[in-house]
């Protein structure tokens, strides 16, 4: 039997969620029932209750995102209102990928989507990130099990999911090559996927000398590296968006148009457009911005555009402008 | 005189910070730890720590860093005026370090009003009991939102992001 919960569902949808789920029950690959221990929680994700629990989720839980939009590019999505159809399936594919019985399956292979679907969406003028690398960590992440990533030609990446950390040999953030942007901008039928065991992992670290990163960082190259440009949706250069925080830039390799992103976008709230002509960075530099700061949680959407003036002296201007260049030599990433 | 000042407690990096990215060995009045201090490390400074880095024109900035005992809380006023803005270090090890955070937050609350703060916590690798997110947590409350990062006072690429950062949020 497989079980789930939700949290945070608003009026009557724990009741409505209920009732679909027996609905849909006969057209389920597994058996599903409501567990208030399980570990596969739905969470609507427009309330600050379920934002709140989104970010910091109970150890080991997975969770799903319920809302009207997958704005946040989470691979397990419910669409608000519940239909049939996306319900049966969620549940399926849940029932595939992740483990939420008892004795988790030993194995996680890439999930397979065909060919056709995959050379589409590299040519898609949206960004698709569950067709990419970052997708498969997204999807690594949702589950247990400590997990090699594997491109041909590239060191292997392992993913601890529990401890939202990986191993690889060491990034010079500074010097990041094409080849090393191919790896993180993989599509995934370029990658396998194998589960190995912590003992597997300890002697891989020391053989091979791997060096710890937080899953972020990987998040945070692999969602640059694929993104092209490319907006997740169509409908995403017209939304008004913000950051709910700093990226952690001691972790991400970044350029000093990113620092001044982030800070605009954390005092005001403007869609892509407004976001590039006021901090002059390239529409594709925003838009690749704008998806990583997404993959990785602190970009929220917002219904108003807010914009708050601020004049800075032309001298005082000019001289953080040649700080910076003075500091220009520092971690970059070239792009 | 264009100057950044760095703050924080003792022990946090302020001078180390200073070192990192000076173009200068700093000048410090650093004396011997006569009290208490004296478990946590052998000297301290007493007035002020001084550095600066040239710029393509020949201009300097000059980086302060003020005492990290309260006692010498005198020297804040007068090392902050006409500063671009604060970097203020946290040693993550300390025993309340997000009691440290508000108390420099509300003794520099004027400068940082008139100009800008980012915040480097520092020691993570010796204590994760209190982690980024009680740092940030603690800044929402007080509804400010500064960037907070991990950094190693040591290496002069950490300081320089938190110099980037503090440019940033000042344009």
């Amino acid at each position: 039997m497989y079980k789930l919960y939700y949290h945070a569902l608003q009026k009557n949808d724990p009741v409505f969620f209920r009732s679909m789920l027996q609905l849909v029950g006969l057209k389920l690959s597994q058996n599903w029932e409501i567990d208030e221990h399980a570990k596969l929680i739905l969470v609507d994700i427009e309330t600050p209750e379920g934002q709140s629990f989104w970010q910091n989720p109970p150890k080991e839980a997975v969770l799903i995102a319920y809302a009207r939009q997958n704005d946040i590019q989470t691979p397990w999505f419910l669409p608000k209102p519940i239909r049939t159809q996306s319900l049966i399936q969620l549940l399926n594919e849940l029932a595939e990928h992740v483990c939420c019985e008892d004795e988790p399956k030993p194995q996680v292979n890439k999930p397979q989507p065909s060919h056709a679907d995959i050379v589409k969406a590299k040519a898609s003028n949206f960004f698709q990130a569950e067709y990419y690398l970052v997708g498969v960590l997204q999807q690594i992440l949702q589950g247990q099990s400590i997990t090699r990533v594997q491109c041909t030609g590239f060191p292997p990446l392992y993913i601890i999911p529990e401890e939202r950390r990986c191993f690889t040999h060491q990034v010079q953030f500074n010097q990041i090559n094409t080849a090393q942007k191919m790896f993180y901008a993989a599509s995934i039928d370029e990658i396998e996927c194998e589960t190995v065991s912590a003992e597997q992992l300890q002697q891989e670290i020391k053989q091979q000398h791997l060096v710890a990163y937080p899953v972020e960082t990987m998040l945070w190259l692999s969602a640059m590296c694929a993104s092209q440009g490319r907006f997740s949706s169509a409908g995403a250069q017209n939304k008004f968006m913000r950051l709910v925080q700093w990226p952690n830039f001691a972790l991400f390799p970044y350029q000093p148009y990113h620092m001044n992103l982030a800070a605009y976008m954390l005092k005001n709230i403007a869609d892509v457009h407004g976001i590039a002509q006021k901090t002059q960075c390239s529409l594709e530099n925003v838009v690749d911005f704008t998806n990583a700061c997404s993959i990785i949680g602190i970009l929220k959407y917002e219904q108003e555009h807010k914009i708050v003036e601020k004049q800075l002296p032309e001298a005082r201007r000019s001289l953080f402008k040649t700080i910076l260049q003075r500091l220009a030599d520092t971690v970059t990433f070239h792009k | 005189m264009d100057k950044i000042i760095f703050t924080g407690p003792m022990g946090a990096g302020k001078t180390t910070a200073i070192s990192s990215i000076s173009d200068i060995p700093p000048i410090s009045t650093e004396v011997r730890c006569s009290d208490d201090a004296q478990l946590r490390k052998e000297t301290t400074t007493v007035a002020m720590d001084y550095g600066y880095f040239s710029l393509d024109d020949g201009s300097r900035v000059h980086l302060y860093g003020t005492p990290g005992q309260e006692r010498f809380d005198y020297m804040w006023t007068i090392l902050t005026k006409g500063g671009i803005g604060l970097v203020l270090l946290l040693d993550n090890a300390r025993p309340d370090p997000l009691a440290d955070l508000t108390f420099y937050l509300d003794a520099f609350k004027d400068f940082i009003q008139q100009t800008g703060a980012v915040i480097g916590v520092t020691r993570m690798d010796v204590s994760n009991q209190t982690s980024l997110d009680d740092y940030r947590n603690t800044l929402f409350a007080r509804d400010q939102i500064f960037p907070v990062f991990e950094v190693d006072a040591r290496q002069p690429n950490d300081v320089k992001i938190l110099i980037h950062a503090l440019l940033a949020i000042l344009q």
